[in-house]
């Protein structure tokens, strides 16, 4: 059965706000994750949270394989989500991998997007001729492997993947349960889709002005990759943090809500 | 105050302390020991530099975030990075706690080498096992596609066969039954060139007139059958009382002084092209009054029944069962010889002069292939004609059915 939108991608909307904030989340977890940055947009804004198929409490029956084999299947949902609550001009944050979902949906409905916050992007992880984006290939199926031991004591991992949400659809609702724990044949299409992905073409197609919050020492996007994103996408702000990791919005909240809306009340 | 963790220094096990930032601040002989440093290289290093590319992307994308969110988590596989380059499977618990205003996340793992080895061929099995089973489920979508390919197949067969039929009545009509009135126009023409003596121009003019006539017929004739091969079927609901109805209207008017008495029974409405439908009534119900066999009187009767066929009708040995509806036109005419029960379909063929162009059951015919469905016809000299078109049964006839469940 095909669940509403808002069932399917587990859909919150609130804030004492008109101008609509939409935050997506990164490879790993839920949109849980915005929550020590969403309370400082509460009163200005109407917020928008989501959870991509296949992720924290969204409808794992939902998940297509052939749909979320690239981000263009991922960057569906958030055009569905915003078709679907009929809204215009939605600030888009993106965190890690969301942030070219957001560049891919803004290509796609540029009326949608008025602006993107783009937290920690990269649009090509692997290095490519000249293009430093800081993993060989090979890294990147270290860290499939890593994750597929990491999901090896589940209970539907060792059921074979096709039967495991067709017959059993309750298991993915126990897995649900934790944070940051994904149905593990989604989780490993997911990180495929992300560290194979190369979106470094479609920075050019962006016209809508960007904020980019670059943290220091970031493995997964590295300083010269925030640079490259901000120098091939038209409009852009580079803010390089005091934050390090990949994860400013949680290590880091102050800082980022503070460059968020330094960014926001200067940009309108 | 610090909780006093000197005990965990000779423990057999994995521990680490560490910073929200990654500095290691506390660490014991044992993790040490396994990794090839000495205490002092390990105290204020970064996490990274002991995990592997692939656990520095994990810790980043959910270590972190899970401690940071939960301050806990258990049973996470992780592959440390020795000095020597070396990789040491390490099967972790960690947990978050604020000491003194500061976060220190503390791990404590054990060194998994032969369990990694089980679970490498778990996995290889896994991997073994799901590729089985895609592979089974890709047979099996193949198989569907075989199946829809096939019955696209069969449609194109039957229809490409009609076609080459058509195209040899066409080719009959065109080459014979047009040529025949031609050959007459010009031997009369030349009669009347050639002033032949006993002949007179009159004489020729009326014989010239019906030979035209003739050829209008056929053309006429082809005309319909034309109109029914270019037009497309509009489906409607049919309700055959009522069309019944209307049809013997003007067929009384056609046949004035005949008693035509027509009956039928339990009729199931189905989506058809009803104007196809009433052409094909009219054609069978007429044939019916003119091969009658009283004087002034025929009785006609119209049943249904709802059959189950093989749609499959080219490809032997493949089977999908559908419903079609039959109907089933009965008179008490004079019939004909059943030799002929599959010529009368043809174009113009006639069985007697009493008959017209031998236009009316090609168009029937015709009309049924429209509709992907079939007519036949039984017949046997005194006893009367049976004529049975089947048709395929569409929705309506489901909803129909759903109708006249007890509710």
């Amino acid at each position: 059965m095909v669940s509403s939108i808002a069932t399917r991608n587990n859909v919150r909307v609130y804030g004492k706000g008109v101008q609509p904030i939409m935050f997506a989340h990164g490879f790993g977890c839920d949109q849980n994750m915005w929550r020590f940055i969403t309370p400082a947009f509460e009163n200005d804004y109407r917020i928008i949270l989501f959870d991509y198929v296949g992720a924290g409490k969204s409808d794992v029956n939902a998940y297509e394989p052939e749909r979320y084999a690239s981000l263009h299947g991922y960057a569906q949902d958030v055009l569905e989500i915003i078709d679907y609550l009929k809204l215009k001009d939605v600030i888009f944050v993106g965190h890690s991998v969301s942030s070219m979902v957001g560049v891919l949906s803004a290509i796609e409905e540029p009326s949608y997007f008025s602006k993107l916050i783009l937290v920690g992007p990269s649009p090509c992880y692997i290095n490519k001729d000249d293009y430093k984006g800081g993993f060989e290939k090979k890294d990147i199926e270290g860290l499939l492997e890593t994750m597929e031991k990491n999901y090896i004591g589940w209970a539907n991992f060792l059921a074979p993947a096709i039967m495991a949400n067709k017959e059993r659809p309750e298991l993915g609702e126990e897995l649900t349960e934790s944070f940051c724990s994904t149905d593990p044949v989604i989780a490993l299409q997911f990180a495929e889709a992300t560290f194979f992905s190369d979106n470094r073409d479609d920075l050019r197609k962006i016209k809508i002005p960007s904020l980019i919050l670059q943290c220091s020492e970031d493995i997964i996007a590295p300083v010269e990759v925030g640079e490259y994103v901000h120098k091939n996408l038209a409009n852009s702000t580079l803010k390089i943090m005091k934050a390090t990791g990949h994860c400013p919005h949680m290590s880091e909240p102050e800082e980022t809500i503070s460059l968020m809306k330094e960014y926001l009340s200067n940009a309108t | 105050m610090q909780p006093d963790l000197s005990y965990l220094d000779k423990a057999p096990c994995i521990y680490i302390s560490a910073k929200d930032d990654g500095t290691i601040v506390d660490v014991n002989e044992n993790t040490c020991t396994t990794l090839g440093y000495t205490k002092e290289q390990l105290l204020s290093a970064k996490l990274d530099s002991i995990f592997t590319l692939a656990t520095r992307i994990f810790q980043q994308t959910h270590l972190f975030p899970l401690l940071k969110m939960q301050s806990t988590a258990a049973e996470l596989f992780i592959t440390l990075q020795t000095k020597g380059n070396d990789h040491v499977p390490v099967l972790l618990n960690a947990e978050r706690k604020i000491i003194n205003e500061a976060a220190v996340n503390t791990y404590i793992g054990i060194v998994v080498l032969n369990r990694k080895k089980f679970e490498d061929e778990l996995v290889a099995a896994k991997k073994a096992a799901e590729s089985a089973l895609h592979e089974n489920s890709a047979l099996i979508q193949a198989k569907e596609e075989l199946q829809a390919h096939a019955e696209q197949l069969d449609q194109q067969m039957q229809v490409v066969n009609k076609q080459n039929e058509e195209l040899k009545q066409f080719n009959r009509v065109v080459t014979h039954d047009l040529q025949e009135p031609l050959r007459k126009l010009s031997v009369f023409t030349n009669m009347l060139q050639e002033k032949k003596e006993g002949e007179s121009d009159k004489v020729i003019l009326q014989k010239i007139l019906n030979v035209s006539a003739k050829m209008r017929s056929i053309v006429s004739g082809l005309q319909q059958y034309v109109w029914l091969t270019e037009t497309q079927k509009k489906l409607d609901e049919v309700h055959l009382d009522k069309l019944l109805l209307i049809t013997l209207q003007q067929l009384k008017k056609t046949y004035p002084g005949v008693d035509i008495n027509l009956e039928w029974d339990g009729l199931i409405p189905f989506l058809a092209d009803h104007e196809q439908v009433s052409l094909l009534f009219y054609h069978l119900l007429s044939n019916s009054i003119r091969f009658r066999k009283e004087e002034n009187k025929v009785n006609v009767l119209v049943s249904n029944t709802i059959s189950s066929r093989n749609k499959f009708e080219n490809i032997p040995g493949r089977y999908f069962y559908t419903d079609y509806l039959k109907l089933k036109i009965k008179d008490d005419g004079m019939g004909f010889d059943p030799q002929y029960s599959e010529q009368v379909f043809e174009l113009f063929k006639r069985l007697s002069a009493k008959s017209g162009h031998g236009i009316g059951l090609s168009l029937c015919k015709k009309i049924a292939d429209n509709h992907n469905g079939k007519i036949s016809i039984f017949s046997k000299e005194g006893e009367g004609t049976t004529v049975t078109v089947l048709l395929p049964l569409l929705n309506v006839e489901a909803k129909k059915k759903e109708i006249l469940q007890p509710v």
